[in-house]
């Protein structure tokens, strides 16, 4: 992923630069396009038509004209839409999935790394047994448990119980 | 509601799609009938969904660690460019050394080679190592052998030696500048480098007189032409017996004969070239071989000391014709200038010339 980041760097770059942008930009537009791309990997939804590195490029370049507000027209590439890449769909506010980020790095290294090796790169409980040095998949399992009970009451002791009925 | 761990494994069973379609057909039915359970299971995708937003936020921080590129301001360098500065810079450096190395002249005497026009060029790398000749005194007895050290022997020749514009060559002067005091103007000073003398002599060179000239041409175009009438008349004539000679007086008289055409003096010779006939007279010379490193093939010649570079010590030959000297080495004939540095050897041009040496050394 960080060679992907790599090779892709001056692409992105030279186009954010030349459309309105700042190496600032172009850097966190490419590492959103990078996160895109490894995400889709990893849940196996990537729709390969092309080289990964061009797929990067469209992703970053959609990223971009988005966030300057000139996606009236989708930039479609030999049938992918990397419009739709780009997008989140979960429909929450943006402030409460920001508190469940600062919960989360309230929580211990060990929470939150099992946590997140669950949760987000979607490991099962053998190898993340392995990975953290449990004994065992159950005992992740019922370690995983206790962290997000943990992450939950933590972020309900933020909001008042009338605020979730 | 009690959060539980079952409801948590169930929640994420769903979301993963990993519920049967029963199940998940209980599930959902579950979701709408009891407002509860659908709350936990809101609370449950918030959480996860904030879960996974940290972990973009981790792999952007470690992208923007570990992905960083090296630049400068708004101009940075890719890889591809500064691979194409390097080779660049190489391609500049080699034909700084092409230039500096085989377009330049170097400042070594050793490696100038006989052109055309007559200068001196530099080729080819120095350093090269041969090995030295091996004189035999034996199959040179004209050469009076020298053995001692080469400083000692030296003073003791050269107050033998008449001093005739014998200027010491400096080893200070520069490729470029003309050489002083001597008529080769045409060649110019090389810095002398690395040399070392193999054995050093006097050699008696003798003057070839006109008679001897002649009759080597005469001895060479019999050799080659066939004889005119005329000569062939005179020939006759020359052989021819008195009328009244008796048989001994006969034998005498052939050998009389023959003994005046052997003399020295053809016909047509002056008074004064008879004498200068008559004439014979030699020169010493000292004769030092070196050996160059890189076999170069030259000589310097001042007053009555000659320097020769790459000649075989028992194939040299020294004559004088018409007050010039020569020198007879491996078949050719070179004509020796003054030169009080070094210079190439120069064939002669007058094939004449050459015949008569030649003849001189069958």
């Amino acid at each position: 992923m960080v060679q992907l980041y790599k090779d892709s760097y001056i692409s992105v770059r030279n186009y954010v630069l030349k459309n309105n942008g700042t190496a600032d930009d172009a850097e966190d537009i490419l590492q959103d396009a990078a996160i895109v791309i490894w995400e889709k990997i990893r849940s196996e939804t990537l729709e390969l038509k092309a080289r990964i590195s061009t797929i990067m490029f469209a992703i970053a370049k959609n990223l971009w004209l988005k966030r300057l507000g000139k996606l009236s027209r989708q930039v479609g590439m030999d049938g992918i839409n990397t419009e739709k890449m780009s997008e989140s769909d979960d429909g929450f506010h943006a402030h409460d999935r920001k508190l469940v980020v600062e919960m989360m790095q309230q929580l211990g290294d060990k929470c939150r790394e099992l946590l997140t090796l669950f949760y987000y790169e979607g490991l099962d409980m053998v190898k993340i047994a392995e990975r953290l040095n449990y004994n065992n998949a159950d005992t992740a399992k019922a370690k995983k448990h206790q962290c997000f009970k943990h992450l939950q009451e933590q972020f309900l002791n933020r909001y008042k119980k009338q605020d979730f009925i | 509601m009690n959060y539980n761990e079952l409801h948590s494994e169930l929640f994420d069973q769903y979301l993963g799609g990993k519920l049967g379609t029963e199940a998940v057909r209980a599930f959902e039915q579950q979701l709408s009938d009891d407002a509860a359970f659908a709350e936990a299971f809101r609370i449950h995708k918030l959480l996860k969904a904030g879960i996974q937003d940290y972990g973009r936020e981790s792999l952007k921080q470690h992208l923007k660690e570990n992905g960083k590129m090296q630049y400068w301001g708004d101009n940075f360098w890719p890889k591809s460019m500064r691979f194409a500065a390097a080779a660049v810079l190489i391609i500049f450096l080699g034909l700084y050394a092409v230039v500096k190395l085989y377009l330049q002249p170097l400042q070594k005497p050793e490696l100038a080679v006989k052109t055309e026009s007559g200068a001196p060029v530099n080729t080819g790398p120095a350093d090269s190592v041969y090995p030295p000749a091996i004189y035999s005194p034996d199959a040179r007895p004209d050469i009076a052998v020298v053995t001692a050290e080469p400083e000692r022997i030296e003073s003791e020749i050269m107050e033998d030696v008449v001093a005739m514009d014998d200027m010491s060559p400096s080893s200070e002067k520069t490729y470029g500048q003309e050489a002083e005091g001597t008529d080769d103007a045409g060649y110019e000073e090389i810095k002398v480098l690395s040399e070392s003398m193999l054995s050093d002599t006097l050699y008696t060179v003798p003057v070839i007189s006109w008679a001897d000239a002649n009759r080597s041409k005469t001895y060479y175009d019999n050799l080659s032409k066939t004889a005119s009438r005329a000569e062939t008349a005179q020939k006759k004539k020359a052989l021819s017996l008195p009328a009244n000679a008796s048989n001994a007086n006969q034998s005498a008289a052939l050998e009389r004969k023959d003994n005046d055409k052997d003399s020295s003096v053809g016909s047509g010779v002056t008074g004064s070239k008879k004498a200068e006939a008559e004439q014979s007279s030699s020169s010493r010379y000292k004769i030092e071989f070196w050996f160059s490193p890189v076999n170069f093939k030259g000589y310097r010649l001042t007053g009555k000391s000659i320097r020769l570079y790459g000649v075989d010590v028992n194939e040299a030959r020294f004559y004088v014709y018409k007050a010039q000297l020569y020198l007879y080495n491996e078949g050719r004939v070179y004509i020796l200038g003054p030169c009080p540095y070094a210079c190439a050897f120069t064939a002669e041009p007058d094939q004449d010339v050459v015949n008569i040496i030649l003849n001189q050394t069958r």
